[in-house]
Order: C-alpha cells, then structure tokens, then sequence
C-alpha cells in the first residue's frame, strides 16, 4: 500500500467517522450540549454556556447561549434560567387549552384574544423566542422578557402568534397569559366567521 | 524533596503523601472546609501501582472525596499525575455523590484542585444526571467543577424541572 492509499483510506475512515449519528437519548431523560459546564456545589448552581441546545425528546427544544439553573437544599430545580436568542420549540403532547379568555392591554391578562376557545392540538409544536426564559419552580411558571435588541417575547401556534412585553406560560394549566402591551395574529379560517348560507361554516 | 521520603514498599516505590504534603507545608485557602489529608489512613499514600488511593477528609474527619489512579507520580511544582483517575466524592451524611473518571489528570496540591485538558466523566450516583466534557478544573475546597469544551449532559426527566406538572 502506497501513501496515497493510506491518505484515502484515512479519509474515507474520518468520514466514516463523521458521518456518525449522535448517541440517541434514552427514553425518560433529556440532554443538554454546550460548549462549557459549570457546577458551584456550594450555590447549587449548574451554568451551560455557549450554543446550548437542551432537547428532551418528543416534548422540548430550546436553544440559548446560556443557561443556568439552581438547586434548591432539596435538590429541586427553584429557577432555571436561559438567556440570549432563547429559543423554545414546545411539542404539546395533551389537549389541553393553551390559551383562554381574551386580551387587553395593561394589567396581566390572557394575551390571546385571537385564540379565544382554540386548543393546542395533539401533538402541535409551538415556538417562543425571547431574550431571556426564566422557570419558577415555586409556581412552575415560564416568564418569557424581550430585550431592547431583540424586542417583545413571542410565541407561535400553529394558528396564532402572540407578543406581549412579558409572557408567562403556566406549566400546569398549560395557558399563556401576558402583560404590558400585547399583540395577537390568528387565522380567521379557525373561527366560525362566515356561516354559510346552508347553515355550515367555513370552520376547517 | 520528594526524594527524602522514598522508600521501598511492597516491591514499589511509594511516597509518603502525608509526609510530602507537610513537608510542602499545605494549608487549605478556606477554614471552613479545611481538608487534611491523613498520613497513615486508609490508602494515604501514592507511587506506583493499582488502586492509589488518595482520600481528602475535612476538619471533622468527614470523608469529602477520594482520589484513586493505576498510578500517581510527582510531577514538580507541588503536583501529581494521576492516570485513569476515579473520583468520588460524599454528601455530608456520607452516601456517594458524584463519581469521575478522567483518564489523564494532574492534582496540584498547592490549590488542591484536578485539571485535564483531556475527557472527563462525571456521574450522579443516584443516576440522577452525567455529564462529560474535555478539559475541565474541579477544585477540592469549594467542590466547584468546570467542564471546558464539548459539555454533554443528560439528565434523568423525572428529576428535573422538565418533568410533566
């Protein structure tokens, strides 16, 4: 074997290598990858930095460029945070309703007036891009912030997009509610707006 | 110095860690969690061999954590080499917490801390989460530990903040 086969036969095996698959994740666990990893036992701090990308198969994405989370004395998470181009791919799993009543400006309302009576379907992925996501172990809330930068948070259905200056998913009744000045898109078609004149809708 | 403690054991040479670690005259930055190697313990010693043992207790004699290498050898500059280092350390009611295995690593007993700039394995003896990097720093006194490049973590979901509410 001359050199020139060795160099070939060493590129085919890096490619080869390369072209691997990653390690699939076991079922019941998530991962996390970065590029660094932090762990202050005293402060029960655990801090992922650089291109984070925590993924929690068939339920979660969420990218960010930091992501720090604390340990309660009891081991519990209290607060998770994620900061910088916070991106959350949320796969609803359940039916339940995700948004409620209508909207308005001001105090901390349902955002979604656009919504009002739709569910995420089974298995509707939903997207939320903000600044910074903050996880309230207390209350098991998600508070969403823009930035001056990046502006309002936002969130996307399949059939709305909300924004508001702060977006506050709660994790146990599945339902978004914002403050300060909010903005909602639907499809019309969703609604039962032109009722035909045999009685039916334009609903899908 | 390292040399005036040598001695013949076993069929190997081995230093007094103890010994070497006083006469290097080691004191802990922090009083609070004042780590003292005990000369004389259970595997208090190092050189050559497998299941080196190093194990750091606190100032009650707790066992905090414990050192072991198929081999360890002084380096210079108040340090040690450990390979295929496995590392545990203990909660305060002494169950395990986290194991390590780094297979290449260097101990510095001047700021008591391990550094690699190789891969290092670390996981949560209940299972609860792993994590494994390249080139990382743990420092013995504070248990701070910091994985440089490469982090992947994956933790279990029903112990997380991730799991269904």
């Amino acid at each position: 074997m001359n050199s020139r086969h060795a160099i070939w036969i060493s590129v085919a095996l890096v490619a080869q290598l390369g072209a691997v698959e990653p390690e699939p994740i076991p079922a019941g666990e998530g991962k996390i990858d970065s590029v660094s990893f932090s762990f202050e036992k005293r402060e029960g701090l655990i801090r992922h930095s650089g291109n984070v990308q925590l993924t929690i198969p068939g339920a979660l994405n969420l990218t960010c460029e930091d992501l720090l989370a604390q340990r309660d004395a009891s081991g519990k998470f209290s607060t998770i945070v994620a900061t910088t181009n916070v991106v959350i791919q949320l796969l609803q799993v359940n039916d339940s309703p995700l948004f409620k009543a209508g909207s308005t400006n001001g105090s901390p309302v349902d955002t979604a007036t656009a919504a009002v009576g739709s569910t995420v379907r089974p298995l509707e992925t939903n997207w939320a891009y903000c600044f910074k996501a903050v996880f309230i172990g207390t209350n098991n809330t998600v508070v969403l912030t823009g930035s001056p930068e990046t502006g309002s948070p936002r969130v996307m259905t399949a059939t709305a997009a909300i924004s508001a200056e702060e977006l506050t998913y709660n994790r146990t009744t599945g339902k978004f509610t914002g403050s300060g000045k909010s903005q909602s898109r639907f499809k019309v078609g969703q609604f039962n707006l032109n009722p035909k004149r045999d009685g039916s809708t334009n609903s899908p | 110095m390292t040399a005036l403690f040598r001695r013949v054991w076993m069929g190997t040479w081995r230093i007094s860690l103890g010994s070497w670690m006083l006469a290097g005259g080691l004191t802990a930055a922090d009083g609070k969690t004042n780590a003292v190697v005990k000369s004389g313990g259970v595997g208090a010693s190092v050189g050559q061999g497998a299941g080196v043992n190093y194990p750091f207790y606190n100032k009650d004699g707790r066992l905090e954590a414990n050192l072991r290498g198929a081999s360890v050898e002084p380096i210079g500059g108040n340090q040690l080499r450990f390979h295929q280092l496995h590392i545990e350390t203990f909660n305060e009611d002494g169950t395990p917490n986290l194991v390590g295995e780094a297979p290449d690593c260097v101990y510095s007993l001047a700021t008591k801390t391990v550094s690699s700039s190789g891969p290092l394995l670390v996981i949560q003896s209940s299972g609860t989460f792993r994590v494994s990097g390249e080139g990382f720093l743990w420092e013995q006194i504070t248990g701070r530990l910091v994985i440089s490049n490469q982090a992947h973590t994956v933790f279990r979901l029903a112990d997380s903040a991730f799991s269904r509410p």
